[in-house]
């Protein structure tokens, strides 16, 4: 068992990445992102039996972590002071100047639905539409559709902040 | 170069300029990675996992009970009568949480994408709806009837069945109130999760691939709930017969009204009330 832990760690540290970036596009407040964190890696931890190594150790990892991400339960934020927060909240997690584009980005980000957030993490992380189609479970046709859909949102929002 | 892939080359630049920075400041050591390991899931399946082990723990407890009481009325035909009846159900109630522990245990993420598991999630939450509160409430209901033998076998040092029908309904009303308001308690997981999960995959899949898993989930709910009320009924018929059979044994006319297991005295009625709220909580 320990041997196991051992290997499951050795493969975490990594790839640990992944899980960081999933929780910084789906949650914004320090402790949230804390708690989504362990819980992917909990429920890596409990799947980890059953990865067969059929297909790559990090497709497995995005499909765990983006299916738990997916399913997470949020606070709920009222949208008085939202925006607010969720700049100050990204700016203090990234340590950079309130006007610098990675906010802009993720402030982007936040206003796609929960499905399309993961499609966009993956088309950022540069999968290609095979692999999104299958970490995804959805038709090539279909990513590349909804791929074009996101950039283009993204793109709109980014000119708009800039 | 056009403006459109120049604009792509900069959302992938600006996406790895976060990632570093991620990298360089919330990199986690192994040591720290395995201290969370440790730490207990959140997750709704693992809650349920745990609360259904809990009580199915519970439920061996009640079967020692109900043996308990038994032996000492061996001769005592109501007892034994009820035991059985309550025994039977305990064990087929731990045995249907055993299925639904491995079911859950089948849910893990392993090699499924993301579609395929929520898919299996939905019908796992929608299949079961209804059973997972039932089998929480049936505990609570057969504590509330343990309760109550072992209360009237430590004060009368005999059980008695009814004095009359209505001691019986009373009884009754208060066993299927307890149950009612212990499903409608843990109903609601159940139906938020589906609620969130039908969201995403509507999201994921076209829309008249959800209609039908949709249209084939509401038959089997109505299914399950025609089961659960048949055989709610018939648990109501069973047990007003027994008391019903019982009214007019000679043991119980001897016995007389104290020794009655629903002697609505102040005593009794505080006992059976403290059992009820212990039931309802």
């Amino acid at each position: 068992m320990k041997k196991i832990k051992e290997k499951f760690l050795n493969l975490i540290d990594m790839h640990q990445g992944i899980i960081h970036k999933i929780v910084s596009i789906y949650t914004y407040q320090e402790e949230e992102r804390q708690d989504l964190f362990q819980e992917i890696l909990l429920q890596l931890w409990k799947s980890y039996p059953g990865f067969k190594e059929k297909s790559l150790f990090s497709t497995w990892m995005y499909r765990v972590s983006l299916n738990t991400a997916l399913q997470y339960k949020r606070k709920i934020r009222t949208e008085q002071n939202a925006m607010i927060n969720l700049k100050d909240n990204i700016s203090n997690y990234f340590q950079v100047d309130a006007n610098n584009q990675v906010i802009s980005l993720y402030m982007a980000i936040d206003e796609l639905g929960q499905v399309d957030k993961a499609i966009a993490l993956l088309y950022l992380e540069q999968k290609n539409y095979q692999e999104i189609a299958e970490i995804m479970g959805m038709n090539k046709s279909n990513v590349g559709v909804r791929i074009n859909r996101i950039k283009n949102k993204l793109k709109k929002i980014l000119d708009y902040e800039q | 170069m056009n403006n459109n892939d120049k604009k792509d080359k900069e959302l992938l630049h600006i996406w790895g300029e976060a990632g570093n920075t991620i990298q360089q400041q919330q990199q986690l050591n192994k040591v720290k990675m395995e201290t969370l390991l440790n730490n207990t899931s959140h997750d709704l399946l693992s809650g349920i996992r745990k609360l259904l082990k809990a009580d199915a723990l519970f439920k061996a407890l009640l079967i020692l009970g109900f043996l308990t009481i038994s032996l000492l009325n061996l001769s005592n035909l109501f007892v034994m009568a009820t035991t059985l009846i309550c025994l039977g159900i305990i064990t087929w109630s731990i045995s249907s949480e055993r299925k639904l522990i491995e079911k859950i245990e089948d849910l893990k993420q392993t090699n499924t994408d993301i579609n395929n598991s929520l898919k299996s999630q939905l019908k796992f939450y929608k299949v079961n709806i209804y059973r997972y509160p039932f089998m929480l409430a049936l505990s609570a209901a057969m504590f509330y009837i343990i309760g109550s033998l072992f209360y009237h076998q430590i004060k009368y040092e005999t059980i008695s069945p009814v004095k009359d029908i209505t001691d019986g309904v009373v009884l009754l009303s208060f066993l299927l109130l307890g149950i009612v308001i212990s499903f409608i308690a843990n109903f609601p997981i159940f139906k938020a999760r589906i609620s969130l999960i039908q969201h995403l995959l509507k999201d994921i899949e076209e829309p008249e691939l959800i209609e039908s898993h949709l249209k084939e989930n509401e038959q089997k709910k109505q299914r399950l709930l025609l089961i659960t009320a048949i055989l709610i009924v018939i648990g109501i018929i069973v047990f007003v017969s027994l008391f019903i059979l019982f009214i007019g044994t000679p043991a119980f006319q001897d016995a007389g009204a104290q020794n009655s297991i629903l002697n609505y005295n102040l005593d009794i009625s505080l006992m059976d009330f403290t059992f009820f709220i212990i039931l309802l909580a």
